[in-house]
């Protein structure tokens, strides 16, 4: 068996997060090593942990998701960036991209599709 | 029955929407998880004894009954059968309504939990009476915004790009008698008046080719109800792009009473100056005939006479003969002295012993004077004048006769003629159409014409019993009588005076009089002449004229409009109302002769210019001008300035209104609204938005744990439904966040938005190509709804066609935008179209009304073209 991808997610919406994280946690190939709710949560795991791949939200208690881009990729320049979030106007997907997003999906997107984002942004 | 027995877990503990499962034979609720209980207000066992109708209101429980009853026969229903997201009333606990947002599917049990087969129907819940407060309150304050319009005297109208009206406030009905609701949807050219149809065509295309808060002054008359014409003057605002109005802005005011106004005086002026000009006319022809009637008069008086005389014997002998008799009869003296004078008779004379009878009366009365036919040497007659006088010596003996004749057949022709010339000057007199008077130096009436009887009203003989002072008004009289004296003293030739007859019948006449004097050779006064004319019409005219610049004065002295009249060449001030002076807080006597561009805020230059303008149009109207207070401060005002003749000057009227409160009660009311928008965004957002993603992804988990079929589409089902609901909720979102993107260059979003997905993909070429004439201007509504439609078609692509290159394009066909984005994927197939996307795309043309072609087959790609008909105004 491959290495599994490590995962870190940032979602302050709590219910969301729990979600997700059965959803990760089920999968055998991705391991979901920390989760977050806010700017400051995510900036102390992101010292601390090593991950692949980051699923961000962009509307946080304490910030803008898409700030802590350049914080994951001074730790870890190769760490694929998946913005997960139900506001997708022009303007924030604008600026997520100028700042270094991978992918954007919406948190709408069919589950596996969101699963598959995951792991090839996680393996590459 | 359990939750589980139904596949949903825990998730039916922790979600945020009610759920409900009844019964459908029963109507009894069978599943009742906690976020029912807080939005209801009954606990688990409560709910699980009733019937779910009790949450129905009473008024909606008949349709509840036959809805679940074609449900339990046949497991459909409309409701059921689309999943669609109902938005209804419904019961608390304790009665109180509240309302929800609920979707209906069926659901049946994993595990038998019954004998028989039954029906189930599942409803997620949510409770959005809050929600709809919010909307309440949002459309509350557009109804403020509305309330403000409506009453407004203005007309505020709003049409589409070919003047269709879409909307007019009701304020047209006092003004044009239409019901607001009988004007929306025609055409404004149904109104225009044919004159000025090409005028408010030129001013309509002149607003199109300025998008945004241009205003662009309007003029026109528009047919009322009634089919009369009222004359209308205002602004259009080009507001086509804005996402509030999406039109033609027409600010309209009445202003028929005010041109109508102007008319009148116009034509009083011009009637009168005709009427002036056409008495002053009569009066020189009258003047001049009788000049020319008495110089002749004057001239025929005025010939010379000669005279014949000799002496006869008492027998009739001829014994001397003048100078004058020889010239008169043709004798010489040696010849005619010795003969008998009878001679001189006519034949017919002398048979009736006229001569004889003639020297008999001499002596017997000592005089005998007659006018006779002569004959003279050559025969011819002549018509003589003369006298005989017996010649006695000293002892009183008869001596003879002396005879006196003179020649008068010329005279006596000029009186045929001098009767005939006044007769002829008698009917001119009598037909003038001034009146014509001699009077005595005291007063009395010696001749007048016919046209005099008919301006007093005094038939001849009453007239001529009376003075000129009897029949004039006595406020008139002392002036009149100074001027006679004067005319007397021969301090002055003529004099000219308007005054008052009083008429036979008590009434009052005008009437402009010119008197001169006649004076004997001697230079006595003999007697006044007068020429009298009716100028009552004139009067008439004069005084409704003034009358109604009394009523006009009225109306600018107490008009709420500051108005003021300048001098248009030299730029100075003329006059002011209170109003003004009190919005600019000089006095009357500061503004008059103060220079224009004292009390404007803008450059002198502007000032002028605007003069300028509004001398060769004649009308202007400026939506926002800045005046200069007295203080130094700035009034905001609005301007309506037109040119008028006035006297020989060119002079501006302009009215001026204080528009500081409207603009700030206007922007007071745009902050509240945007306020509330943006706080509505945030609250569907943040919240509403948050919970659908969640409950997307949840019933999406959920489906991924499912095995049985049957139960996978059922879920997707709920996936779709809560995913259609998101979309939806995100448009608002996006069409309440009001500033977004309409005002943003076309070209500048399509091109950002190609950058944004090459970067999202790295692996596909992506070009861009922009045609000539794509206009460079922000399309509004248009341009949103497009470079969505392009991201939509874009994200297929990239997603779904694995294609390799996609080629997007912008370009212009005629006055049509076609924008094209292909691709080299793997294409579709029609048994493949993928529903979403293209009828998502489908709507967004449709909104800006485009054509979208979707070509595709397997293995050649897709190409999406879409084109959009732009209006004049957003051509490039």
């Amino acid at each position: 068996m491959t290495k599994r991808i490590r995962a870190m997610l940032v979602e302050d919406h709590s219910d969301f997060r729990a979600l997700m994280e059965v959803l990760l946690n089920g999968q055998s190939d991705i391991e979901l090593v920390a989760q977050a709710g806010s700017l400051a949560e995510a900036r102390d795991h992101a010292a601390m942990f090593e991950f692949d791949v980051v699923i961000l939200d962009l509307g946080l208690p304490d910030g803008h998701g898409e700030d802590l881009i350049a914080d994951f990729r001074r730790s870890n320049p190769d760490v694929g960036v998946l913005i997960l979030s139900a506001s997708l106007d022009p303007a924030s997907i604008e600026k997520a991209t100028r700042l270094g997003a991978d992918e954007i999906l919406d948190k709408l997107a069919p589950l596996d599709e969101v699963l598959s984002t995951v792991r090839r942004l996680g393996s590459a | 029955m359990r939750p589980r027995d139904l596949g949903i877990g825990h998730l039916f503990e922790r979600v945020r929407d009610a759920i409900i499962v009844a019964d459908a034979h029963t109507g009894r609720i069978v599943l009742w998880n906690p976020a029912a209980t807080e939005i209801f207000g009954y606990s688990v066992s409560e709910a699980l004894e009733m019937d779910v109708e009790e949450l129905v209101p009473e008024r909606l429980r008949e349709r509840h009954r036959v809805g679940l009853a074609r449900y339990r026969e046949t497991g459909h229903g409309p409701y059921v059968d689309s999943r669609e997201l109902l938005d209804l009333p419904a019961l608390r606990k304790g009665g109180g309504e509240i309302r929800i947002e609920m979707s209906l599917s069926t659901i049946e049990p994993v595990r038998d939990v019954g004998d028989e087969e039954r029906r189930y129907a599942l409803a997620v819940v949510r409770d959005i009476t809050e929600r709809k407060t919010t909307e309440g309150a949002l459309r509350e304050s557009e109804e403020r915004f509305h309330a403000l319009v409506q009453n407004s005297l203005d007309i505020v109208m709003v049409t589409g790009a070919q003047g269709t009206i879409r909307y007019v406030s009701p304020s047209v009905e006092r003004v044009l008698g239409y019901r607001s609701e009988e004007m929306v949807g025609t055409s404004t050219a149904e109104y225009v008046h044919p004159e000025d149809l090409e005028r408010a065509l030129g001013e309509l295309a002149e607003a199109a080719s300025k998008p945004g808060v241009h205003p662009v002054a309007v003029e026109t008359r528009v047919r009322h109800k009634d089919g009369s014409w009222r004359h209308l003057e205002g602004i259009a605002n080009n507001l086509l792009d804005d996402p509030v109005m999406g039109g033609m802005v027409f600010n309209h005011r009445d202003v028929t009473e005010r041109k109508r106004g102007e008319e009148e005086i116009r034509r009083l002026n011009e009637e009168l100056e005709n009427r002036v000009k056409e008495r002053t006319a009569r009066l020189e022809t009258a003047l001049a005939d009788l000049r020319s009637s008495e110089e002749r008069y004057r001239l025929l008086v005025e010939s010379a006479e000669d005279y014949a005389i000799f002496m006869v014997d008492p027998g009739g002998r001829v014994l001397d003969w003048n100078a004058g008799a020889e010239r008169i009869f043709g004798y010489k003296e040696k010849d005619i002295v010795g003969e008998q004078a009878s001679i001189l008779f006519t034949p017919e004379d002398i048979r009736s012993g006229a001569p004889e009878r003639e020297l008999e009366k001499a002596r017997e009365e000592g005089r005998a004077a007659d006018e006779r036919w002569h004959l003279r040497k050559d025969g011819s007659r002549f018509w003589a004048s003369g006298f005989v006088r017996p010649v006695r010596d000293g002892a009183g003996n008869l001596r003879g006769f002396a005879k006196v004749a003179r020649d008068i057949t010329e005279r006596r022709r000029t009186e045929d003629e001098l009767i005939a010339s006044e007769e002829r000057f008698r009917a001119t007199f009598d037909q003038a159409a001034v009146g014509v008077a001699h009077l005595g130096l005291d007063g009395r009436w010696l001749r007048v014409n016919n046209r005099l009887f008919e301006i007093t009203g005094y038939p001849r003989e009453e007239l001529l019993q009376k003075t000129f002072q009897d029949i004039t008004h006595s406020d008139d009289l002392g002036a009149d009588l100074e001027q006679a004296r004067q005319l007397l003293a021969g301090e002055i030739e003529t004099y000219s005076m308007e005054k008052r007859y009083i008429k036979k019948d008590g009434s009052t006449v005008w009437i402009n009089l010119t008197g001169s004097l006649v004076r004997e050779p001697s230079g006595e006064p003999a007697y006044f002449i007068a020429v009298i004319e009716d100028i009552s019409e004139r009067k008439k005219a004069e005084e409704a004229l003034s009358q109604s610049e009394s009523r006009y004065r009225a109306v600018v002295e107490q008009s709420a409009d500051g108005i003021y009249l300048v001098d248009a060449s030299a730029g100075r001030i003329l006059e002011t109302n209170p109003a003004l002076r009190d919005m600019l807080g000089y006095g009357a006597e500061e503004l008059r002769g103060m220079e224009l561009h004292g009390i404007v805020a803008h450059d002198p230059e502007d000032v002028y210019a605007n003069v300028e303008r509004t001398l060769r149009e004649g009308w202007r109207f400026i939506r926002e001008r800045g005046y200069r207070h007295k203080d130094g401060s700035v009034v905001e005002v609005e301007v309506a300035a037109s040119a008028i003749d006035y006297g020989d000057k060119q002079v501006i009227c302009a009215a001026i209104r204080d528009i500081t409160e409207r603009k700030r009660a206007e922007e007071a009311l745009r902050e509240i609204r945007d306020a509330e928008r943006r706080r509505i965004a945030r609250d569907l957002h943040d919240g509403v938005l948050q919970d659908l993603s969640y409950t997307s992804a949840a019933i999406g988990l959920l489906m991924l744990q499912a095995e049985e079929a049957g139960l996978k589409e059922q879920l997707q089902a709920a996936i779709d439904a809560v995913r259609r609901g998101a979309e939806g909720l995100r448009e608002v979102v996006n069409d309440l966040r009001i500033e977004d993107e309409d005002g943003r260059p076309f070209t500048e979003m399509v091109e950002s938005l190609v950058r944004r997905n090459r970067t999202m993909a790295k692996h596909v070429e992506i070009s861009l190509e922009v045609g000539e004439r794509v206009p460079a201007t922000p399309l509004g509504e248009t341009g949103t709804q497009a470079s969505r439609l392009m991201q939509e078609a874009l994200t297929n692509a990239r997603r779904h066609a694995s294609a390799k290159r996609i080629s997007v394009s912008l370009g212009m066909n005629g006055p049509d935008l076609i924008a094209a984005v292909a691709d080299d994927g793997v294409g579709f197939g029609p048994e493949t179209l993928p529903g979403v996307g293209l009828s998502s795309m489908r709507e967004r043309a449709a909104v800006i009304g485009g054509d979208l072609e979707i070509e595709s087959e397997k293995e050649w790609g897709t190409r999406v073209r879409l084109r959009i008909p732009l209006s004049e105004g957003l051509q490039g």
